[in-house]
């Protein structure tokens, strides 16, 4: 190989969304002996330099263990959290732009009529919300236990002033509440949340996440509270729903198994950075980052008669604080490749490894096939 | 259906306050505590409908309250063993009957007054408001009558009065049917007549074997033992008070000194000396010495029959005496005797008539001692307005009579000093505390939940400029704060609305100094709500920080708010009873100003000023904490399980 393709974000048409170079750090307080000596102050690298795009009416899935950046960065495309540096580039839905009076101060970055998500400032970025929602993990801590279903779903019209009526709202939400399948709407809108099964209570958590007719949505882990036994009916709702309005998923997973099943891309975090990025059924057959060999190494033998052989897990240690982040590749010091191949140390310890393409659509982050 | 779902807002509302006070009654703390809090509310209600416009002024001065008798215990003490008069003021519109003849017409109004203790009561006295009649265009004016009729059957004309129209009504024009106001008072009470029907009803006389025979004396004799007695009841009981005494015993003794009556004898023998030796006429002065001789004998008589003597007999003896000392003054006189001589015959002469001159007024030879004693039983009051010469007078008069007997006991909390009556101040003091306490209360909650939200939402400088303020106000003491400010205060402030300013001014420090923990409290709050998964879900949806701090923090502060506030009213309540304790008064009916009259005058024997008010504040916080304690179960549902 002698010309190495490192990895840039495509921005064209199908594009929906790229996120260029995102970083997220989060101060840490200075003790007061620390202020007195002078000491720099440490960040929290949350997101340390990610990029990826995603495709128009495709799902991709953010994957990796707790703690890698997955949540932040798909918190960052929704500016809940604010980003340290880097970009996301949007390509809003044709109706929500033509009824957003601001649309033609927000600056393009295509020709296509992408937008830096970035340089909006908050208020003007408010219309946009309508376009860009999510689902959240935690179904029991993500509706308020005071409010009826009705005041949680209607809060979003309220906001955006859809509906001018109660009734119309009443309307609106009885439809949302239908889609999920909540029935009958009725019984279920003057319901407290307590009242309702996890399961339900995540429907409502997606049918908010609908009610305003998005285009994008951040699903973070939208079923790893659930039990097991109802995680295939909200996927299947997920998808049904996906198919009928033409929404696009940012599925965050810590399950590769679940995000071979649903998504098209998936990029594999570690430490705030990917490692490998590409196709998800081929990344998850064929994986190449030693980090995505031990993850996928991982999942559970669904055959019973294999389950009672313990593997070896091909990764060690335990993952470094994302305060002090190993120089280098920083997965060397659990890579378990790099013991067989000690003639990397040098490099893999010193140096970052770029996101290169290795076959077409393939992105790795290793020395290992850097050098090849 | 859906409609039959749907509810309003204001139902909803109404909904969970009904579930709220359900679930405080199915505490037992809960239950005492909504019984007390509605009794408080009921108080303060009776208290706000039924108070006059002028009580907040009136209510420490006497007159408001001079029907009342002083520091008496309530009546029900009675039955307790405790004896004591009872209280009557009884104000009559109607008369209870009416006399018309010729010449004049009486309206009666008749009060029974049953004295059944050992103790008479503290006062008597009739207030009249009668009208001015007119007949052919002349004003008839009218005379009231007091009479009381006494268990022992004596009746005591008590006062006579004629309503003179120019002296009671000051300047005002007087027209037919103006109404002149009269008070009978202790100045115009017949003691006279009252003592003298008493002495005669108890056949009360000076002894024959004391006074002797002699008509005049004898007279004498009575006359200033009735006016010692009258004296003695004037100096012993009030003056009024004779009407419910009688006598039990008396003893009427004679003087038997004869220290005087041995100097005078000394000073004639002295006498017969200084003339034996003078050279003057020989037949004048025998005539001296004889009359000297006369006179010495006298007195020596009363002494050698000082033990038997009578009061008769004692002054007859003392009068010779006098009489031949007069003598022997112009027999000097005619003898030429030397000025010295006779100057001191003079003063013998004159020193003497003084004697019998204060034995002859004074109780100086007659003692009487009488004890007295509360006569029991039924009286009559009987108030007569008379007019006279009136040939049509009217059926119905448009008099107001009051009789008032001031007993030992008085309704049911008795009364503290000028006769405030302490039940009626409890009451009144009730819409005041709640008042003050749900102001102090609400307001400082108030700037605590804001200041905490606020602080706890925005963060950064923020929050520290409002923490350090609040652990500032922390550390300032609040006492002295509060006694500085108040006795500014009550200089500061004139004018009739100076006590609502100066209560004002305590509600305001209590504010200022009371929100801190509220503040730090909420700000705890608001931090740990902050971070709950559904105000970042909200956050996403595009919700503004109002629309968060509105919608998703505020109302679960505000039940916290809630608990906070019910145990905050009695704080303040008890430190408005504090600071009026210390003497800083405001000039308002309160609990703390009754505890604080009893402190000013020294009365903490006194358990019924102390006990009501006292016991008030302390009903008060209970019924708060109670409260409190309901409502912080349900706030806090782990508490559910204590």
């Amino acid at each position: 190989m002698s010309e190495v393709q490192v990895y840039k974000p495509v921005l064209d048409k199908q594009t929906k969304l790229v996120v260029n170079g995102l970083k997220v750090y989060f101060p840490l307080r200075k003790s007061f002996v620390e202020v007195l000596m002078r000491k720099p102050r440490l960040y929290v690298r949350a997101v340390d330099g990610v990029s990826f795009d995603v495709k128009d009416g495709e799902v991709f899935a953010l994957a990796g263990e707790s703690g890698c950046g997955k949540t932040t960065t798909g918190k960052a495309v929704l500016k809940l959290v604010e980003t340290t540096s880097g970009s996301t580039y949007y390509l809003p839905s044709r109706g929500i732009m033509e009824s957003n009076p601001y649309y033609a101060l927000y600056k393009k970055v295509s020709e296509y009529g992408h937008i830096d998500l970035q340089g909006i400032p908050d208020k003007l970025f408010k219309p946009l919300r309508r376009d860009i929602q999510m689902i959240w993990q935690d179904p029991y801590g993500s509706l308020n236990p005071r409010r009826t279903i009705f005041e949680i779903l209607s809060e979003a019209l309220e906001i955006h002033g859809v509906g001018s009526t109660k009734s119309e709202r009443e309307d609106i939400v009885a439809k949302a509440l239908e889609e999920v399948k909540l029935t009958p709407a009725s019984e279920f809108m003057y319901r407290y949340p307590h009242m309702l099964s996890g399961g339900q209570r995540q429907r409502v958590g997606i049918a908010r996440a609908l009610i305003l007719k998005p285009s994008l949505i951040v699903a973070d882990e939208p079923v790893s509270m659930l039990d097991v036994s109802i995680r295939a009916e909200i996927l299947q709702l997920m998808m049904e729903l996906k198919k009928i309005h033409g929404l696009t998923y940012i599925f965050i997973t810590h399950d590769l198994a679940l995000a071979r099943y649903i998504s098209n891309r998936i990029a594999i975090m570690y430490l705030g950075k990917i490692v490998e990025l590409g196709d998800a059924r081929r990344v998850i057959e064929n994986p190449y980052h030693p980090y995505t060999k031990a993850l996928v190494e991982a999942i559970p033998e669904p055959n019973p008669e294999r389950r009672h052989v313990i593997k070896e897990p091909s990764i060690k240690g335990e993952v470094p604080s994302p305060i002090n982040v190993p120089t280098g590749c920083r997965f060397h010091p659990r890579c378990v490749a790099l013991d067989q191949h000690p003639e990397l140390e040098e490099l893999c310890k010193k140096k970052e490894p770029p996101l290169i393409e290795i076959e077409p659509g393939r992105y790795v982050a290793c020395w290992l096939y850097t050098k090849k | 259906m859906a409609a039959s779902i749907r509810r309003s807002r204001i139902s909803r509302i109404s909904e969970s306050f009904k579930i709220a006070i359900s679930e405080i009654w199915r505490q037992t703390p809960g239950k005492a505590a909504l019984v007390l809090f509605i009794l408080l509310v009921a108080m303060a209600v009776i208290a706000v409908v039924t108070i006059t416009p002028d009580f907040l002024v009136k209510w420490e001065s006497a007159s408001y309250w001079e029907d009342n008798p002083v520091v008496v215990p309530p009546c029900w003490v009675n039955s307790l063993g405790y004896k004591t008069a009872k209280t009557a003021q009884i104000y009559f519109t109607t008369p209870s009957s009416m006399e018309v003849s010729e010449s004049e017409v009486r309206y009666i109004y008749t009060y029974n007054y049953t004295l059944d203790v050992n103790e008479a009561p503290k006062d008597l006295y009739v207030k009249a408001e009668v009208p001015l009649l007119c007949e052919e265009g002349v004003f008839k004016a009218p005379t009231i009558r007091v009479t009381v009729e006494r268990p022992d059957g004596i009746v005591v004309l008590a006062w006579d009065m004629v309503i003179e129209p120019g002296k009671t009504g000051e300047n005002v024009t007087l027209t037919c049917g103006s109404l002149l106001s009269a008070k009978t008072s202790k100045e115009t009470f017949r003691l006279a007549e009252v003592t003298s029907a008493i002495m005669d009803k108890y056949n009360i006389t000076v002894p024959t074997e004391i006074a002797g025979t002699n008509e005049t004396y004898v007279i004498t004799a009575n006359s200033i033992m009735r006016t010692t007695i009258r004296t003695e009841l004037e100096n012993k009981y009030l003056t009024i008070l004779s009407v419910f005494v009688k006598p039990i015993s008396y003893k009427i003794s004679l003087n038997r000194n004869t220290t005087t009556l041995e100097v005078f004898s000394k000073q004639i023998n002295n006498l017969k000396t200084t003339f034996l030796d003078l050279g003057i006429n020989i037949v004048l002065r025998d005539k001296i010495i004889e009359a000297l001789d006369y006179a010495a004998n006298n007195i020596t008589w009363v002494i050698n029959n000082i033990n038997t003597v009578t009061y008769t007999d004692y002054l007859i003896a003392m009068n010779n005496a006098y009489e031949n000392l007069n003598n022997v003054n112009k027999l000097a006189l005619a003898a030429s005797a030397p000025v010295d001589v006779r100057s001191s015959v003079d003063d013998l002469t004159k020193t003497l008539g003084k004697f019998i001159e204060v034995a002859t007024t004074t109780p100086s030879l007659i003692q009487p001692e009488i004890v007295f004693d509360v006569l029991q039983g039924d009286y009559r009051v009987n108030v007569t307005i008379t007019y006279y010469g009136v040939k049509n007078p009217p059926r119905a008069l448009s008099a107001k009579i009051g009789i008032i007997v001031k007993g030992g006991c008085y309704g049911i909390l008795g009364t503290a000093d000028k006769g405030v009556d302490i039940a009626t101040v409890v009451l009144y003091g009730t819409p005041i505390a709640l008042a003050i306490g749900f102001a102090t209360a609400v307001a400082s909650v108030f700037i605590g939940v804001i200041a905490g939200i606020v602080s706890g939402y925005y963060g950064g400088f923020i929050d520290e400029a409002i923490q350090r303020t609040v652990d500032v106000l922390g550390n300032i003491p609040l006492l002295p704060i509060l006694i500085i400010v108040g006795s500014v205060a009550q200089r500061t402030f004139t004018g009739e609305a100076k006590s609502l300013y100066i209560i004002l001014t305590y509600i305001g420090i209590l504010i200022i100094f009371g929100w801190g923990g509220t503040a730090i409290t909420v700000r705890a709050m608001t931090l740990s709500i902050k971070e709950e998964p559904y105000i970042e879900a909200a956050k996403a949806l595009g919700a503004s920080n109002t629309r968060i701090i509105f919608k998703h923090i505020l109302p679960q502060v505000l039940i916290y708010a809630a608990a906070v506030l019910v145990f905050n009213v009695p704080g303040a309540i008890i430190t408005e009873a504090g600071l009026s304790v210390l003497g800083l008064r405001h000039g308002w009916p309160t609990w703390g100003s009754v505890l604080s009259s009893a402190r000013a005058e020294n009365r903490f024997d006194v358990w019924w000023w102390i006990l009501p008010p006292g016991l008030m504040l302390s009903l008060t916080s209970l019924t708060f904490v109670l409260l409190g304690l309901a409502i912080e179960r349900i706030v806090e549902p782990r508490l559910r399980t204590l």
